[in-house]
């Protein structure tokens, strides 16, 4: 049975972060096959001013995306390109990775968890020290965001409804509550919301793509160990996508 | 009761009773192009029924996947009614649309509302829909699927069906099953390319905005090896497409959270579609509906293709040419099992032909005709392979799915899509060979070698250099080896710069499959030609030059190894050897994608 120091579940911001930091002792598990998705899917914008980073590679994930035209000082994101970015520090780090791999079951044993997880092959069983959890949502409060084009509205928010401002004046973000909806649900109250919308006012504003991920929104980001002794580091209750690398270098240097 | 599924790479079988949380009349297993419409059928007809996926959203790659232009095929059926509802959701201003003057007449729908519109549909009946869901396992009887366990990300459920329908693209459920599958390319194993999609904002003086599905070919990759498809994954994430300057003009508003596959697994049917039973015009049996399009050209490793697909593609240089396919209702049904079908890409064509059965409308025709026919089954406690086709094209007749009318002669889609005869006497085969487009009189002397051997011999003496050329490529599809003298002399000749593929590969190819001794030196000669390096800020015009080179000596690899095959007397193995394993030797096409090295090192040694 494959034995590891550290497994992350996944490919989060966070979780890549914890992967660069520590890439020979560490395997990525990743249920779908984006990475970052609860940001650059999930379409989480929150433009705000940054901090400065401590750790050098969040200082260079930064300077790489003004560089290339992602981010600007207000610090609004251009959200798709973030993936390659993402994705390259990633595999130059030679952590393994296993996508589309999905984590069944965890159990405790002394010191260390027995996980068994399924992918294209099957259920397969590992033994890890360490796991690092970066996608427990349950604490956020759920979202479903939407990319519009257009002219944002005067009215910023409107019950459920944020019209959020992206990184160019015709990109806008509309976030969406929907709290305790299953997909179609959620899907069906957006696009409701969005046609009456449209209709009782006639807006210069086009609705282009639905996130394929749900965003969520937290108090404070969560990095900590439980009492089972796993991780937990959520990437999406960091403020931004940048804060999260940072989040996951600060994990890997204090909780591993 | 047995339960199947695979444990450490192993597949395992136990004898289990289980508790069934739910029992359906159809499970629809995968929600993309072909599932939907199953689900969406199925729930119309009165069933009850269930689908799930591994994504969030329905409609795959059209849907969720961020490429929606893709209408070839043939519209009709269900598909026409949901469409109609992305009309008037297009039309309400209240999107982005895709649809622009480009397009013309041909219809496009932004995934954002098709897969919106199919979900609604679904749900017009009492449908569960399972999302972020894959299949652990199946439950069989003797030879029937009877049920799978499922894993929605948080808990298991056994569900039982009379029928499951795997349209998962991958026929995951039917391997599950333990279901004999159609292979991949032969030379070694791999599948068609695959690339990374994504939808990008586009905004163009004198348009509105619109969106458009667009992508980058990956290379190739096997979907059913976790670390394969991993890999995979990677390579497409990190595309050098993905590093271009974001403009605000044209910019990528959307990631696809699924990568765009033009083939996988494919199921061992009742009755296989494949390339080299193809023929223009004939009567198909049992079809449930007409597939349309040309045969997928983005495998350009052409030299490790099997001979139909060369004959077809590269020889007779047929890639423009829309083929008409009558999709048989036995490509859908497994051999040897019961209680399945398959929708989408993963029924029974093989590797040639699978891409081109692959398109948006036939691909959710295929979930139309497995919907209908398991609706058929479910009334008549039935096996599906039991039901009557005649019951079921007379249901697929009256959606529009089944349009005797649409199965077309072969059309030519570089030359406005007009109609091109096949020759039927001497006199037209001699001004077809002659002519610019000899592709359709080259595929039909080859399938009747008997008719047009005579005629053909005694054109490779004719004057007019073309008539000769491509007499001679027709005879040596027939392996024929009184075209040979022609072939070496065509080997010789040196790329046109515009050319997508060197016309000498074809000589090569011809000549490798039927062995030619004399041609060893020549072929030596090419491969120790040096090859030019790769440069990712290469002009288009220079990349081909670039490409041209691999081709010819994947080309000339290919030949040597069938020649001392046929010969092995004639060992030049290990001449061969130290060029393939020379550090200068990278075999890489485009800006270095796909690389190719190690294919032709094993092929070389094996």
């Amino acid at each position: 049975m494959q034995h590891l120091q550290i497994l992350v579940i996944g490919a989060s911001v966070a979780g890549i972060a914890i992967a660069v930091a520590r890439p020979r002792e560490t395997l990525v598990m990743e249920s779908g096959m984006l990475f970052g998705a609860e940001f650059i899917a999930a379409l989480q914008i929150n433009p705000h001013a940054f901090p400065s980073f401590a750790y050098a590679e969040a200082r260079a994930l930064r300077e790489e995306c003004c560089a290339r035209g992602l981010l600007n000082a207000r610090g609004e994101y251009h959200m798709p390109p973030l993936h390659a970015l993402l994705a390259r520090r990633l595999y130059d780090s030679g952590a393994q990775v296993c996508c589309y791999t999905r984590v069944l079951d965890i159990q405790p044993l002394s010191n260390r968890f027995l996980v068994t997880y399924f992918d294209a092959e099957g259920t397969h069983a590992l033994i890890a020290d360490h796991i690092v959890r970066t996608t427990d949502h349950e604490a956020g409060e759920k979202k479903l965001c939407a990319m519009m084009t257009g002219s944002i509205p005067p009215a910023k928010q409107e019950g459920s409804a944020q019209f959020l401002q992206g990184f160019y004046a015709d990109e806008v973000v509309l976030k969406f509550s929907v709290m305790g909806k299953t997909w179609p649900q959620a899907r069906n109250a957006l696009h409701r919301y969005w046609q009456d919308r449209y209709q009782a006012a006639d807006l210069a504003l086009r609705m282009a793509s639905v996130a394929p991920v749900f965003a969520y929104d937290f108090d404070a980001p969560i990095i900590e160990r439980d009492a089972e002794g796993q991780v937990r580091c959520v990437s999406a209750s960091f403020p931004d996508a940048l804060s999260a690398f940072e989040g996951g270098f600060a994990c890997a240097t204090n909780l591993l | 009761m047995r339960y199947q599924s695979f444990v450490e790479g192993k597949q395992i079988s136990l004898e289990v009773k289980p508790t069934f949380s739910l029992h359906l009349d159809v499970l629809v297993a995968g929600l993309g192009t072909a599932g939907a419409v199953a689900l969406c059928t199925a729930s119309a007809l009165g069933l009850h029924v269930a689908g799930f996926d591994r994504a969030t959203g329905m409609g795959g790659m059209g849907g969720m996947g961020g490429v929606w232009d893709y209408y070839f095929g043939q519209a009709g059926g269900v598909t026409d009614q949901i469409n109609r509802k992305c009309q008037t959701l297009q039309a309400s201003g209240a999107y982005v649309t895709s649809q622009r003057r480009a397009l013309g007449t041909r219809l496009s729908y932004p995934g954002v509302i098709k897969s919106y519109a199919l979900e609604q549909r679904a749900q017009e009946k009492d449908v569960s829909l399972w999302y972020d869901t894959v299949a652990l396992g199946a439950y069989l009887e003797e030879d029937r699927v009877v049920g799978l366990r499922l894993h929605d990300g948080t808990r298991r459920m056994d569900i039982a069906a009379e029928v499951i329908i795997d349209a998962t693209g991958e026929a995951d459920i039917a391997y599950l099953a333990g279901c004999e599958m159609l292979p991949p390319r032969e030379a070694d194993g791999t599948y068609q390319y695959y690339s990374k999609t994504r939808s990008i904002l586009v905004q163009e003086e004198g348009e509105p905005p619109y969106t458009v599905g667009a992508w980058s070919v990956c290379g190739r990759m096997d979907a059913a090896n976790a670390a394969n498809t991993t890999q995979a994954i990677l390579r497409a994430a990190i595309h050098p497409q993905e590093f271009l300057h974001p403009q605000a003009h044209a910019r990528t508003i959307y990631e696809s959270p699924m990568l765009g596959m033009r083939e996988g697994r494919r199921i061992a049917p009742m009755q296989a579609l494949r390339l080299r039973e193809e023929t223009a015009g004939r009567q198909w049996a049992q079809p449930v509906f007409y597939a349309a399009s040309h045969v997928d050209s983005f495998n350009r490793d052409m030299a490790l293709e099997e001979e139909a697909l060369q004959d077809f593609q590269s020889i007779c240089d047929l890639r423009s040419v829309r083929l008409t396919v009558g999709v048989p209702m036995g490509a859908m049904i497994p051999m040897r099992m019961d209680g399945l079908l398959v929708a989408g890409r993963c029924m029974g064509v093989d590797h040639n032909l699978a891409a081109c059965v692959r398109m948006k409308y036939d691909m959710e025709k295929s979930g139309e005709a497995a919907a209908t026919l398991a609706f058929i089954a479910c009334k008549e406690k039935k096996a599906p392979r039991y039901v009557s086709y005649e019951k079921v094209a007379a249901h697929l007749r009256k959606t529009g799915c089944l349009q005797d009318t649409q199965n077309q002669p072969w059309k030519d889609g570089a030359r406005t899509m007009e109609c091109t005869r096949f020759p039927q006497c001497d006199e037209e085969m001699r001004i077809a060979l002659a002519s610019d487009f000899p592709g359709f009189a080259m595929w039909t002397a080859k399938n009747a070698p008997a008719r047009w051997q005579g005629m053909l011999r005694e054109a490779l003496a004719d004057a007019d250099d073309s008539l000769r050329y491509r007499a001679a490529l027709t005879l040596g599809m027939m392996g024929d080896e009184q075209a040979l003298p022609v072939l070496r002399d065509q080997m010789k000749r040196s790329p046109a710069p515009e050319a997508l593929y060197p016309e000498a590969c074809k000589a090569i190819c011809l000549l490798g499959r039927m062995g030619d001794v004399q041609s060893i030196p020549s072929l030596m000669e090419l491969l120790k030609r040096p090859l030019p390096p790769r440069n990712q800020r290469a002009t288009e015009a220079e990349k081909r030059v670039a490409d041209h080179a691999v081709y010819l000596s994947l080309e000339a690899v290919v030949a040597l190894v069938k020649i001392m095959r046929a010969h092995p007397a004639h060992d030049i193995r290990r001449q061969m050897c130290a060029r393939l394993f020379a550090p200068d030797f990278i075999l890489c096409l485009g800006h270095g994608d796909v690389d190719l090295t190690q294919s032709v090192r094993r092929l070389a040694i094996l």
